[in-house]
């Protein structure tokens, strides 16, 4: 009996040590998508792999928010995927690269290079930190910009028609306040327009450089050096932060736009609350192509940007989604397999497009392809913003120490010091410079 | 005779099993085990990953650490004590056995019992400043916009203290009906009898017999409090603008939101020097069998 005891208590505490038994020859960590069917499409592509290569792939979907922690815990405790995909975690991935975390690929990449888009492949390349060489740390997946919707039915409410939506810079900014008034003196308890200035959503820094680059102002030049201390350069972000909060000072934004979160432009354009919005990809229209076609086809319109305020065409920022291959990841030859794999323009294609076209394509083919050219009048008016305007990658992709500027969003934080605090532009901005600058020196 | 019989057979054991003490080190094993890996290694692990300075002058340098330090204890102060006193004055109301207040009371008690995420999402969207039901309900009938709930900072961290009380009242009320109900009936009939006034039964009886059952709560409920994460995350997410942030939403937004886990990591040790007198005063007391 004794034995038997003592035998118990050692197998529960074997157990306890013991690994799982390692039934999955590759793990993969991916982004949960906001389109349930672009998760279908990825699984379709893990099973074709599967079959093609008879290994299993080990595959974890995460909810947007929950990725990031998700994966700085793997990296902290070594116990990494073989291969990671992740929207939010992307803006770190430059810093993970940097860090010596990250495999390099080049050897994934080179070959096919000239199957992407220069942008894209430029979101690609970092420099690591630990051998002081720049190479290719991530693969690229889809890419986005920063999209223009608006009510067409509560445009005409207002008395306006599609054609009377100016052109140009600052008249196209005042329409929406009118439209407001005009709506609210029918009753109506809804805002101009959906802009976002808080520190808890990205969008409001995305927004935020498309109104620099509209200003004809950078935070950095090309070589990713920080030019904050020239006067021309604070002159103009001055006038970019004082342009960009200009309408919810006239009230035209709704007064919890301060606090918004990534997902409540969304939910108060849903909601009608907001006749416009600016959001980055098209999950907006997307979100009732299929449930309410009449909202997505005939009732929302997706723009093109207004000229800049000198009345020429300005540069739009694009975001890159890229995955990458953990350096510690036990099974790298196969990782690099399965990125090889998922990196044919059919599935790459067929990833993309499952998203209901929310992203644009990184696979300079798909640019010919109608689907994103001509077949759906919010992706053709996505496609004219990416092919007729010039564009640039954010600023974490030109340095990577600019990571901790975008996640402490210095840029919402300035706006809530002139919308709440009732600061100048110009204190604003001298504050954000200080702590960008605190930020870069690290 | 039968239990004898047990007893001797019981009292063979040792001799037959090996000695109550080896029993007693094997028995304890896996306590040790678990204690080992679920509370002594995270907590040399966290202290190993705050050990580098860079992180505290990190920390020191950004704007958003003092403010959130200072909303800490604003919170610690404010909410517990507000909590803990709104608790004793309920606790007298349920102390009444009429049917009614016991329904109210199993009402009174949901909000504890709720899970925190739908209970602290509903109330954010409640209190949204454009389509929020109070907000909804004032422009119907008033035709106003409303209050700006979670815009306005004050207003915002206002309604966290309110929330965190809302959910942890239940709770601490019930505590102190506990002590209420552990005092003698007959003191409250001989103060009766003496013509005592309610106010005086209560100063002169209530309150010296829960007095250390109230304080020890206070000072477990601010332990506790220091680590009210959901309060503060759920409703205004720190903002707006990291203006309602405390010590363990900051760490958070320090390890996962910006990426770095030392800097997050000893955001929440400078709350020790706060958490760790009151866990010693909390310790003593409760060794003197207060």
């Amino acid at each position: 009996m004794k034995r038997l005891m003592i035998s118990f208590l050692a197998l529960a505490v074997l157990g306890f040590f013991a690994a799982p038994p390692a039934s999955a020859q590759l793990v993969v960590w991916w982004n949960k998508s906001f389109v349930p069917q672009q998760d279908e499409a990825f699984k379709e592509i893990v099973q074709k792999w599967e079959k093609k290569t008879g290994k299993t792939v080990d595959l974890s979907f995460f909810a947007l928010p929950d990725h990031p922690a998700k994966v700085l815990a793997a990296f902290d405790s070594k116990i990494v995927p073989d291969v990671d995909f992740g929207q939010i975690v992307n803006v770190q991935t430059g810093t993970f690269a940097f860090q010596d975390k990250l495999l390099e690929i080049s050897d994934v990449l080179n070959p096919i290079r000239s199957r992407f888009t220069e942008g894209a492949l430029r979101a690609c390349d970092f420099l690591n930190g630990a051998t002081g060489k720049r190479g290719v740390y991530s693969f690229p997946i889809m890419q986005h910009g920063v999209n223009i919707h608006y009510w067409l039915d509560m445009l005409q409410a207002a008395g306006f028609k599609e054609s009377d939506i100016p052109k140009q810079w600052k008249p196209f900014w005042e329409l929406w306040g009118e439209v407001q008034k005009r709506l609210r003196a029918k009753g109506e308890r809804v805002y101009g327009l959906g802009i976002t200035y808080s520190v808890e959503s990205t969008d409001s820094w995305q927004q935020f450089y498309h109104f620099m680059e509209a200003h004809r102002v950078r935070f950095l030049d090309d070589n990713g050096k920080l030019q904050v201390d020239d006067p021309k350069v604070r002159q103009g972000i001055i006038d970019t932060l004082e342009d960009f909060t200009q309408p919810y000072k006239a009230k035209n934004v709704p007064p919890g736009a301060i606090s918004w979160k990534d997902i409540d432009n969304n939910l108060n354009f849903n909601n009608r609350q907001v006749v416009m919005v600016i959001n980055p990809t098209l999950s907006i229209p997307g979100s009732f192509l299929g449930k309410n076609d009449d909202y997505y086809y005939n009732k929302i319109r997706t723009l093109r940007w207004p000229a800049a305020p000198d009345g020429g065409l300005f540069t739009l920022r694009v975001s890159v989604h890229n995955g990458f291959i953990p350096k510690d990841s036990k099974n790298k030859e196969l990782a690099k397999d399965f990125v090889r794999f998922l990196l044919e323009p059919e599935n790459l294609d067929l990833f993309t497009k499952a998203s209901n076209g929310a992203f644009f394509p990184v696979l300079k083919e798909s640019l010919q392809d109608p689907f994103f050219v001509s077949a759906d009048p919010h992706r053709a008016a996505v496609y004219k913003n990416f092919m007729e305007n010039p564009t640039r990658p954010y600023d974490v992709v030109l340095n990577r120490k600019f990571v901790p500027v975008e996640t402490e969003n210095l840029i919402g934080r300035a706006c809530g010091r002139v919308l709440s605090e009732n600061w100048t532009a110009a204190k604003a901005v001298d504050e954000m410079f200080a702590r960008m600058k605190q930020l870069l020196a690290d | 005779m039968a239990r004898s019989i047990a007893a001797s057979r019981i009292s063979t054991a040792p001799g037959r099993f090996g000695s109550d003490s080896a029993w007693g080190v094997i028995l304890v094993i896996p306590y040790i085990v678990v204690f080992v890996f679920v509370v002594v290694y995270p907590i040399l692990y966290g202290l190993k990953l705050g050990s580098s300075a860079e992180s505290y002058r990190k920390l020191f340098q950004d704007p958003i650490y003092l403010k959130s330090a200072w909303n800490t204890l604003v919170f610690l102060i404010v909410a517990v004590n507000l909590k803990l006193l709104i608790a004793l004055f309920l606790s007298g109301f349920f102390y009444n056995t009429e049917a009614w207040i016991r329904w109210v009371g199993i009402i009174f008690l949901l909000p504890w019992a709720a899970p925190s995420l739908p209970s602290i999402f509903s109330i954010r969207w409640m209190f949204n400043s454009e389509w929020g039901m109070i907000n909804g309900i004032l422009f119907r009938l008033f035709g106003i916009d409303g209050p700006l709930w979670l815009v306005k900072p004050d207003l915002a961290f206002g309604l966290v203290i309110a929330t965190h009380i809302w959910k942890n009242l239940p709770f601490w009320t019930l505590i102190l009906l506990a002590g209420r109900m552990a005092i003698p009936k007959d003191h409250y009939e001989a103060a009766n009898v003496d013509g005592a006034t309610r106010f005086q039964a209560f100063r002169f009886i209530t309150f010296p017999g829960i007095k250390n059952l109230y304080i020890t709560s206070t000072l477990l409920s601010t332990i506790w409090s220091v680590g009210d994460f959901n309060s503060v995350y759920l409703l205004t997410g720190g903002g707006p603008w990291d203006a309602t942030h405390v010590l363990s939403t900051l760490g958070i937004r320090y390890a996962f939101n910006i990426g770095d886990i030392p800097t997050g990591v000893a955001t929440v040790i400078t709350a020790l020097p706060l958490v760790v007198p009151i866990v010693f005063v909390l310790i003593r007391r409760l060794g003197k069998g207060e």
